[in-house]
């Protein structure tokens, strides 16, 4: 008994660190269920910490074209009516994030960016992942 | 003083060691809770937190877009480059490789650094396409940037509503 206990302890430590690992350096984020191939750009900055600012919308883009607000699946036209009345709202968000499948056609993602700034919503950025550039120069 | 010292530690030995290292971890171990539940517990919260989260580290683009109207609108007043789905670059209405669309908007941003770059994607461009080559074009320079799409021709659809 007292043999067993001894010869576990260091498994609870480690698995103690992990779990503390995990917890800390991950983070929970719903799952994006368009977006299959995240973009990529060198370009991209890191996003300011705005504590004293309400959360952004995130808005998903999928290879197809089609949009999710949130997580919940809905037309252009209804995406559309959905921000006016989340940002006339007591608590407006602090922007838009589109989180665009890499293989969206340009055309249209850039012309449903150009909606939501015709539609006054103050902040509307694209979300990259960090692309290395240099790898991207030797081949072209 | 060493002699007080020693004795004390005599003492000490004196006392009945092998009794009390016996009984009293016994005793102290019965009274504490079972490690096995929490292990269980500890082992269901790491593998929520190992399926549950996610390691991407996001980054914001933020876009300036606009839509043309005339198409020559953009033509006279600094850079218009075009991409198709090919991924062939045109400059102001001209076929160039990549690598001298590059050296161009360098040359051109360094005599002018406050030009507008307009980028417009055809028909069939991929936006990693696009952003790849809107990456490209700020590493040589480039700080106004704005992307250009063609209009829907509203008045073509609300006709044929009209007529359908």
């Amino acid at each position: 008994m007292d043999d067993s206990e001894d010869g576990i302890l260091p498994l609870i430590n480690i698995v103690f660190l992990l779990l503390i690992f995990f917890m800390v350096v991950g983070h929970l984020a719903p799952p994006d269920d368009l977006v299959d191939e995240p973009l990529q750009s060198a370009a991209a900055q890191q996003p300011a910490d705005a504590a004293d600012l309400q959360p952004p919308l995130t808005l998903q883009v999928s290879h197809d074209g089609t949009l999710a607000l949130d997580g919940d699946h809905l037309s252009e036209e209804a995406l559309l009516e959905a921000l006016q009345a989340a940002f006339s709202g007591a608590e407006p968000p602090s922007g838009v994030q589109v989180k665009a499948d890499g293989r969206t056609d340009a055309v249209t993602a850039i012309r449903l960016i150009h909606r939501l700034r015709e539609a006054q919503i103050p902040s509307v950025n694209l979300l990259t992942l960090r692309a290395d550039i240099t790898s991207d120069r030797r081949e072209g | 003083m060493p002699t007080h010292l020693s004795h004390h530690i005599v003492n000490a030995d004196h006392a009945p060691v092998e009794h009390f290292s016996l009984a009293a971890p016994a005793g102290r171990r019965r009274n504490l809770v079972s490690l096995t539940p929490l292990i269980d517990v500890v082992f269901i919260l790491l593998i929520f937190f190992m399926l549950a989260s996610n390691f991407f580290d996001w980054q914001q683009l933020p876009l300036t877009t606009s839509i043309s109207e005339g198409g020559q609108a953009g033509a006279t007043e600094g850079l218009h480059i075009r991409l198709d789905a090919q991924g062939q670059v045109q400059l102001n209405g001209e076929v160039l490789s990549l690598r001298r669309l590059e050296r161009q908007v360098r040359t051109e941003l360094a005599a002018n650094p406050s030009l507008n770059v307009q980028l417009e994607p055809r028909p069939g461009v991929s936006l990693q396409m696009l952003i790849g080559l809107f990456d490209r074009l700020v590493q040589n320079g480039a700080r106004q940037l704005n992307f250009v799409v063609p209009a829907i021709n509203s008045s073509d659809k609300q006709r044929t509503d009209q007529d359908g």
